[in-house]
């Protein structure tokens, strides 16, 4: 999936000749090789960035659905009118 | 169709990590560590980035499901209680029900 991205993005950046008109293909001819010893910064901070943020929607929705069970329970013994 | 309907919100929540979200998250981190297996790049150390977004999307992914799942069992278990509170009849606990102490024979011990 990253190399197939990667590919996509590298037909962008580079002024290559035109890609056959195959979306996501891995042809030998158009791609280049990867090179893993220097890491594209900006996609390792889109990464982090992105865990971070899809985190803290989780924790705030798991604490909003918590908030409003109690609420709703709070809410069904007042009307009964229970202990 | 509304994946969470309002009424599963009167539901408790599950907790933060649940069997569900803890076994996609599980996937996920499989998934970037089998791509790095296929890209002959070191296993683990490689792309730390990656393995923890699709862990992260895992976890997020599950999550969503198991509160899914429990709405949908809570609603049958629901329309199942109204059906026996609506049928009493049909079940009705017979009186002559029999212990299975009963139905043995006693027990003579061979020594």
């Amino acid at each position: 999936m990253a190399a197939g991205l990667r590919a996509v993005r590298r037909w962008g950046l580079v002024a290559a000749p035109p890609p056959p008109s195959l979306a996501f293909t891995r042809s030998a001819f158009v791609v280049k090789k990867a090179n893993n010893a220097q890491p594209n910064w900006l996609r390792v901070g889109l990464a982090f960035g992105t865990s971070a943020a899809l985190w803290a929607l989780l924790i705030k929705q798991h604490n909003e659905d918590v908030t409003e069970y109690e609420r709703r329970k709070a809410r069904a013994h007042q009307c009964r009118q229970c202990s | 169709m509304v994946f969470l309907p309002d009424e599963s919100r009167s539901l408790p929540p599950p907790p933060l990590l649940n069997k569900g979200s803890v076994w996609l998250g599980f996937a996920g981190w499989m998934s970037a560590l089998l791509d790095n297996a296929f890209n002959h790049r070191p296993v683990f150390g490689a792309g730390i980035h990656r393995q923890v977004l699709l862990a992260t999307l895992g976890c997020v992914v599950g999550y969503h499901l198991v509160k899914r799942a429990e709405y949908v069992h809570a609603k049958v278990d629901r329309e199942l209680c109204e059906y026996i509170r609506h049928h009493p009849e049909d079940f009705r606990r017979s009186t002559g029900k029999k212990r299975i102490g009963q139905l043995l024979e006693d027990f003579q011990p061979v020594r």
